[in-house]
């Protein structure tokens, strides 16, 4: 599975490499803070009942 | 049953719980199919060769970027308005995946620029009102950052997003009343003449479902996160000796 680019090559490889790397970082951070944010309740509902 | 029902936080979780797994699962399929599709399987145009490869990836993430501020104007409004706190923790948890579609369109917008138009950058009318948009996301996101109270937060991040979404307003119809400037029309249209080919329109029209389902996915995800974080603050204010 190849494809021609020809001269701008580098411009569309370019291109989808940055979206790819930054709607990955965007991922990891929503499901960061989404596991942050079970800690943090967790703790503070341990916290309470304590 | 009425939609309202779903402001309460936790059947918003109960609900959104159920509607993941569909979503997500959607969002991978369109992205992969559109994606590929576009990129191996769509020829070269005549005038922008293989550049036009950048359109599965700009057009969506432009479209997501001003249509995420418009959801969070209209979350912002019903917060406003109805006092729901699961639209403005919606609206919170969409800013940071607004603030990287509009990333995206810009940088990618750039790098298709270069070679069609032979710079990286112009102060074109559609160009300019994107980067106000941009500094009004990263504003509305220091704002939550900046006010400890969250009630106060919400209440002046939902003003901002209105005055905000006379950009994005702006950019969203910048092609079509402002003639000057390099950017070209609208690549989607309800009159054939203007639309893309349908070799490109199809691939184009799947890659915008999967950024649609990859932006609901993540604003599920983020809404979540909220009302846990919010949730987690009541219970540790609850413990402080008054």
């Amino acid at each position: 599975m190849t494809v021609e680019l020809g001269k701008y090559t580098s411009f569309v490889l370019s291109a989808y490499a940055i979206t790819i790397v930054l709607l990955a970082l965007l991922i990891i951070y929503v499901l960061w803070h989404n596991s942050k944010s079970k800690v943090l309740l967790k703790d503070a509902e341990f916290d309470k009942d304590a | 049953m009425s939609l309202w029902e779903y402001s309460n936080p936790v059947k918003f979780l109960k609900l959104s719980s159920r509607v993941l797994p569909w979503v997500s699962a959607l969002s991978g399929i369109c992205l992969i199919l559109g994606l590929f599709w576009g990129f191996f399987w769509t020829p070269d145009d005549y005038r922008m060769g293989s550049t036009v490869k950048i359109i599965y990836i700009h057009v969506p993430a432009a479209l997501m970027a001003i249509n995420a501020w418009f959801m969070m104007l209209v979350a912002s409004l019903i917060w406003l308005i109805r006092r729901h706190h699961v639209s403005a923790l919606a609206a919170k948890a969409a800013a940071p995946v607004g603030l990287v579609m509009t990333l995206i369109a810009l940088i990618t917008g750039a790098i298709w620029g270069q070679p069609m138009w032979g710079t990286w950058w112009a102060w074109d009318p559609r160009l300019t009102s994107f980067l106000i948009l941009f500094q009004f996301y990263i504003g509305y996101l220091a704002l939550w950052k900046a006010i400890e109270n969250p009630d106060n937060a919400a209440d002046l991040t939902s003003i901002l997003c209105i005055v905000g979404s006379v950009f994005a307003v702006l950019s969203r119809y910048a092609v079509n009343f402002w003639s000057q400037g390099l950017h070209q029309g609208a690549s989607l249209s309800l009159d054939k003449e203007k639309n893309v080919a349908d070799v490109f329109y199809h691939p184009l029209l799947l890659s915008i479902a999967g950024f649609i389902f990859l932006f609901l996915a993540l604003v599920l995800i983020g809404t979540r996160s909220e009302i846990r974080m919010r949730r987690a603050l009541v219970v540790a204010a609850r413990r402080m000796p008054s």
